[in-house]
Formats: C-alpha cells, structure tokens, sequence
C-alpha cells in the first residue's frame, strides 16, 4: 500500500470496516508502533522480555486506537501539521504508559479529572523545586501526565512544551486562538499539580485519606 | 518555553478577534482573557517544571531514535492478519450495540458485551494461557455441535419473529494464520481465513439462542466493493444454525491471490429473497443497515487468498 494514498481516506474506509483498507492502515502504523512501544519498554524496565512484551502490547495499542470508533484516530488532522505517524506514536506511548501501570490499555478521555483536595495540599507541600530535582519524581509525573491527556492534548504537549514551537505558528496551523493556547497550558498546569500531589500523597498525607475525584474540569 | 505571555496576548487581541472563538478541543464556550484563568503562566516556577518536562520528553525522543534497528521486531504478516481480525470484531460489535436501540432489541439474548474489548481480549488471552486444555475442550465441543445439525427445515415460519444474535466461526485456513478458527469465538467477524484454491473452508453460524421458524442463507463473496453471490453447500440445523462449506476456488473465482470478504446474510427466507446483491459491500458496518430493513444477521469472514 502506498503511502501517498491519502491517509484520512484510509483510516475512514478502516473504520467503515473495509478489511483491506484496515490491512493497509496496520502495515502502515505497524513500524512506528512497534518502536515506540519497543522503546517505551526498554526505557522503563530492562529487566522485562521486550520482544515478546512488545509484540502484546502492539496489538492491544492498535485494538485501542480503534475503539469507540476510532475516537483516537479520528482526532487527527493532518491540517494541523503532525504527520499521522507522529501522532499515532504519541497515542502508543500513552497506552504502553497504561499497560505497563494497570495492566489494561486505558480508555481514551474527553476531560480531566481533578482532584479539588490533592490539589490544595499540592498547593501548600509540593513545589515544583522538589520536583525538578528528583529524576524520579518527574518520570513518573511525565507518564501520569500523557496518561491523562487526551489525543489532542498529547498533540498540544508534544508540539508546545516538548518541540517548544512558537504559539503563533501553532495557532496559525490549528485555527486555534492564542487565548486558547493559554487556557490550555494554564489548565495543563493545574493537572501537572494534581498529578504531582498524587504521586508524593503517601508521604505527605495520612493514607486513610478518601481522595475526592470531581469530574467535569475542561479537556485537556 | 518560546513564547512570552500577556502582552503578547493583548498585542494580538485584534487580530483574534476577526477569528472565530476556537478553542482548545471545542469545550469551551466562551472566549477569556488569558491573563482571567489564573496565575500559573506568571510562576516562574511552574514553567521551569514544564521546560523540566519537556526536557525529559526530549531525551526521551533521543534515545528511541538511537535505539538499533534490531531491538525492534515489527509484527509479522500473520499477526497483523489477527490485529486486524480483532479491530473488525470490535468495529462490529460497536456498530451493532450502536444500532441496537434503532432495532427494538430488547431481550437480554440479544444485547451484546458492553465490557472493554481491549481488555476483555486481553482477559480472555491470559484465561488460554493458564487454561490450554480451554482450546482443546473448546474444539471437541464445537466438532460435536457440528455432528448434531439436523438438515430439515421447520414447517411453520413466523417472518414477524425476530432472529436472535448471531456469531460466526471458520476453520479450514493455513494453520500458520495464528489464532485462526478459533471456535469460541462467537462475533461477527471470523479470524482471517487464508485460503489456496483447494482449501475447504468451513464456515458455522450459530444463534445466541434457538430460533423459531425457518431459517435460510445467502453467500456472497466481496472484493473491492463488489459482491458476487456464491453458492456453497448449506446445511441449516433446527436451532438456527448454518453450516457452510466450500473450496477456495468456488468461493473466489479465478481470483488467486488478494484480499476479500466472504459476507454472509442468515434470515427468514422471505426476507432473504429481497435481498439486492448490489446492496453488499466489504464494509461490515453496511449490516446494520441492511438488518434495520429485513432483520437479517450479516456475518463476515475476512479472507486473503494465495497460489496453490
């Protein structure tokens, strides 16, 4: 299958349940998945059999980029400037993030969610000093982060805070207003505390505490 | 981080304003100043916490790009053939639960798993490992439902009688497809069937619970959008499931090697008659569509063809 057929002809005649269309589409996802998940393993865990752990797990990746009719595939547009392997290699890391905390491949959300109390308590003990300092610390704020973030929250991390690309350009790709860019940081800032406080909550805070999860915060 | 904050926001606020409010994912209703969602971009530290972020991410991106093309084993033919079964099943499976509604379904037999597909499979892979006697047992009893389908038709036929769910099983492909003919599983979709022209294809339909009335089946064979209509040999048990059988050759033609699809539509025979063949496609989310009109069940094996 070329790779000059169009790609979002592709993946909308896969979702349509065109067998060979979705044989194409898995040719072609296949390398640029099976690296990211290869990778992804031997940076967490050396110790793991990466080959045959990375063989599973690309097939549950690519079983999740279809679900709820492809959700995941379908918040791509290439009009926004990231190439569909691209794209589809930070959707792979976030579910082999997923895999390898819970065991599950993890569904694809629409909206954080923030917990009110940790964030107060992050607020008052965490700061973002300490964080920096600990390696360890920001690793694993690092995979809680992506593991949180939707499809197009993974694609606004990647291309704001990773490749630092100018706002002007991102807003002129992804008709997306500057304003919104800063809402989104801001807001991306907040789930960075949230997920911050979650990770030093059993040193900081009495383990019987009932943590609060409150729905509906804006989607990052 | 490359941007620097308010000023640039207010310096552009024109400019914005003759575009329309888009925001981030669509959520949110209104446009703000930024400058009204709080203080975090004025925290020095909290943008070092996310260059620190980013950082790591970068490194990140580093040492994947340095890893040796060894490390990384790509998927095999086969079990890409088996990714792309299982996303079938799924998308099958959505789309009928989606249009269950729309149907009137509401007997309990004929609600389908709700439960995550990902993991049930994964549940459901890591039961066969622990159980691989599960298989064997699995074979035994569908080799037995097999021997016991009747041939004989039922006298009455009620075409206002719903049919229940149906799954579909096939065996008889190249064994190296793995996975292949897995008779548990009882979806829509059957695993990937690869097929030379002397292969004998083996395909059962079986309801989620006996049905009532007579109950017939059209075969079609589809490639690139096109449907031709096959004639295997059909045996139709009392319970409502179908046997089909046919070699490689009659089901694809002169066709030797390619993808197709073999599509087949179990009903009342009333019903079946109606059936336009122009009306099938390759595309296994056409059956709901079809199944609103008539009621039918539309199953599909997937199937890849090689030279002898």
């Amino acid at each position: 299958m070329p790779d000059s057929e169009d790609p979002r002809d592709l993946i909308r005649h896969a979702l349509a349940g065109d067998p060979v269309k979705l044989r194409a589409l898995v040719d072609r996802l296949s390398p640029v998945i099976t690296k990211r998940v290869t990778a992804t393993l031997w940076q967490r865990n050396r110790k793991r059999n990466v080959p045959q752990d990375a063989l599973d797990m690309t097939q549950d990746v690519f079983v999740a980029l279809f679900q709820s009719d492809g959700k995941a595939l379908r918040a791509w547009d290439p009009a926004r400037g990231m190439s569909l392997e691209s794209f589809v290699g930070l959707l792979a890391q976030h579910q082999v993030i997923s895999l390898l905390r819970s065991g599950r491949t993890s569904a694809w959300r629409e909206e954080a969610t923030e917990s009110e109390e940790i964030n107060d308590l992050a607020m008052a003990t965490v700061t973002p000093d300490a964080i920096v300092s600990s390696r360890e610390h920001l690793q694993n704020l690092l995979d809680r982060l992506r593991e949180n973030l939707s499809p197009r929250g993974l694609e606004l991390f990647q291309r704001i805070i990773v490749d630092e690309e100018p706002l002007e350009a991102i807003s002129q790709q992804t008709g997306l207003t500057r304003d919104a860019l800063y809402q989104w940081k801001s807001r991306l800032l907040r789930l960075v505390r949230t997920l911050s406080a979650e990770i030093d909550a059993p040193r900081v805070s009495e383990p019987s505490a009932p943590l609060r999860m409150v729905k509906g915060a804006p989607q990052t | 981080m490359s941007e620097t904050q308010g000023d640039e926001t207010k310096r552009d606020k024109g400019k914005m304003d003759e575009r329309p409010n888009q925001t981030v994912d669509g959520d949110l209703g209104e446009s703000r100043s930024a400058t009204s969602d709080g203080d975090d971009r004025e925290v020095p530290e909290m943008r070092a916490l996310l260059g620190a972020l980013g950082k790591l991410a970068r490194e990140e991106q580093s040492a994947m790009a340095a890893l040796a093309p060894q490390a990384v084993v790509d998927l095999s033919s086969s079990e890409k053939d088996k990714v792309a079964s299982r996303i079938l099943k799924m998308l099958t499976a959505e789309s009928a639960a989606a249009t269950a509604p729309r149907l009137g379904a509401t007997d309990s037999s004929s609600r389908l798993p709700r439960r995550n597909e990902v993991n049930e499979l994964a549940d459901r892979r890591q039961q066969r490992r622990s159980r691989p006697w599960a298989l064997t047992i699995g074979g035994i009893a569908a080799a037995a439902a097999a021997l016991v389908i009747g041939f004989n038709l039922p006298s009455e036929n009620d075409e206002h009688d719903p049919l229940p769910v149906y799954g579909i099983s096939a065996s008889g492909g190249l064994k190296d497809v793995r996975g292949g003919g897995s008779p548990e599983d009882e979806s829509a979709i059957a695993n990937v069937q690869r097929l030379t022209p002397e292969t004998e294809l083996h395909v059962v339909c079986r309801p989620q619970t006996s049905t009532a009335g007579a109950v017939g089946a059209r075969t079609f064979f589809v490639k690139d959008g096109l449907a031709t209509e096959i004639h295997p040999r059909v045996r139709t048990a009392p319970s409502g499931a179908v046997e089909i059988s046919a070699r490689g050759s009659e089901i694809s033609g002169a066709m030797e090697t390619g993808h197709g699809s073999l599509r087949i539509v179990v009903g009342r025979p009333e019903r079946l008659r109606e059936i336009d063949p122009r009306l099938v496609s390759d595309a296994a989310t056409d059956a709901p569509a079809l199944a609103t009109k008539a009621k039918d069940r539309w199953l599909t094996v997937p199937l890849e063809f090689e030279p002898r």
